[in-house]
């Protein structure tokens, strides 16, 4: 479980976030929205620790963030996979290279292993034949789509995405929403998705907030029926 | 920014990136890459400047000796000069316009897409995966070159004594032995060492805390190439003090 509680963070004297508190429990998925530039990416990466807030914490499962030695938010971050807003896909590496590069460093998977692992992902993900491409040979609903398998490599039981659907095509954005609801039912995968678009947050999200103003507000509770 | 913070960070960020579990595994190939990204891609470049500069030691030292002193005194002059000081100095320059600019061009932009973050969130130290390579890769392939770059330049400097300087091979050959000292060489390449640490820190540095899009990048450039070029010329000092003198 994560627990957000009373973060604020100010860039000078703009105030981004002003005392945001929520939970997210096992198997959920909570979708912050709101327009573009109210912090909800600067959110996103605090709860990641990628940035610090001014004040408030951040637990999971009951240990506060700030509270970790660097070691120990290294072994927190292979729970999480992040999916960025641009994709930060290695530009130098191919779409197999960049979704092994985590089993790489924190595995002693045999060769095969590794092999069976990332064409597992590659066929999840819907791009079985395009391990061998790089990432300026993709389009940008397909950077997304290996931007989320490299987040699966090391089957983490969290998930955050940073506008997941964001300049797609209506095509690609259903893929991605699809496949989003998949990790949540199918394989159990709790998370958080920060976006704009209300038409897949309402599919995805267990619960909706909305940042305003740096306050959040919760706005409704989406029942997994309503997508089924 | 004071120079004393400006120092501090420098220092801590070297020290981040090296006292760290190497992980040798991993990080093997990329030391390995990057030994060939610096030795073999500053070859053409190395190989050029070593043969001019061979040519011009040899005219502008005969120049000012031939007359005044015996003419064995050329070999010993051109040879302290270019393993003490222009085999590794010039070296270090090629080096640190060739990949101190590219270090921080390449991290500045993974800093700014967001890849350096990528890394965070993948649990992947950056500090090792991006700079130990390349602060590795840097201090075996600059050594290497310059012992290169002094072997050309010497045998291009023998060449132009004998065939157009018409300094006869037994007078150069016998300042260029007898009066050969071994600390010369080691004394250039321990030099050459801490120039490849400051190129490599200086490019990944300024790459590593690059920001506002490509700008940010072109400024991280810049100022990685000034900063090594500054900092060789004031350690080449320091070295002079304390062991030339």
């Amino acid at each position: 479980m994560i627990r957000i509680h009373e973060v604020h963070k100010n860039f000078g004297n703009h105030i981004v976030l002003n005392g945001i508190s929520f939970e997210v429990t096992d198997n959920e998925i909570v979708v912050i929205l709101g327009p573009s530039g109210t912090g909800k990416t600067v959110l996103l990466k605090i709860i990641a620790g990628l940035i610090k807030p001014d004040s408030g914490s951040i637990f999971f499962d009951g240990k506060a963030l700030d509270q970790m030695v660097p070691d120990e938010i290294y072994e927190l971050r292979k729970q999480i996979g992040f999916v960025f807003q641009g994709s930060a896909l290695f530009d130098s590496l191919t779409v197999y290279e960049n979704i092994g590069i985590a089993i790489e460093e924190h595995t002693n998977w045999k060769r095969g292993k590794k092999q069976e692992r990332i064409k597992q992902i590659l066929e999840i993900i819907g791009m079985p034949n395009k391990h061998r491409l790089r990432p300026k040979d993709l389009s940008g609903g397909m950077m997304k789509l290996v931007g989320i398998g490299r987040a699966l490599a090391l089957d983490p039981p969290y998930l955050f995405y940073d506008e997941p659907t964001v300049g797609l095509d209506p095509i690609m954005k259903s893929r991605i929403t699809e496949l989003i609801i998949t990790f949540r039912d199918r394989y159990q995968k709790s998370g958080i998705v920060v976006t704009h678009d209300l038409e897949s947050a309402q599919l995805i999200g267990s619960k909706l907030y909305m940042l305003k103003s740096g306050k959040i507000q919760k706005i409704s509770t989406i029942a997994k029926e309503k997508y089924e | 920014m004071t120079l004393l913070s400006a120092v501090g960070q420098f220092g801590l960020f070297l020290a981040r990136s090296i006292f760290i579990p190497w992980k040798l595994r991993q990080t093997g190939k990329r030391v390995i890459d990057q030994i060939f990204e610096i030795g073999i891609g500053s070859l053409p470049m190395v190989l050029f400047m070593a043969i001019f500069v061979g040519l011009t030691t040899a005219i502008q030292t005969s120049y000012q000796m031939i007359g005044t002193v015996p003419k064995y005194f050329l070999g010993i002059a051109i040879s302290r000069m270019i393993l003490i000081e222009f085999g590794p100095v010039f070296t270090a320059f090629v080096v640190a316009g060739r990949s101190a600019s590219a270090m921080a061009a390449e991290i500045g932009t993974m800093r700014v897409t967001e890849q350096i973050d990528a890394l965070e969130m993948m649990a992947i130290n950056p500090y090792r995966y991006l700079n130990l390579p390349r602060i590795l890769g840097t201090l075996i392939a600059l050594p290497v070159l310059v012992v290169f770059t002094e072997l050309i330049a010497i045998i291009s400097s023998i060449l132009t004594s004998i065939y157009l300087l018409k300094v006869p091979f037994t007078d150069l050959n016998y300042g260029l032995i007898h009066h050969f000292r071994f600390n010369d060489l080691a004394g250039g390449l321990v030099k050459a060492l801490f120039f490849a640490l400051l190129i490599a820190t200086s490019g990944c540095f300024f790459g590593f805390y690059a920001s506002g899009g490509a700008k940010g990048v072109g400024k991280a450039v810049t100022r990685a190439v000034v900063t090594s070029l500054i900092l060789i010329f004031a350690f080449d000092f320091i070295n002079a003090l304390l062991f030339f003198r």
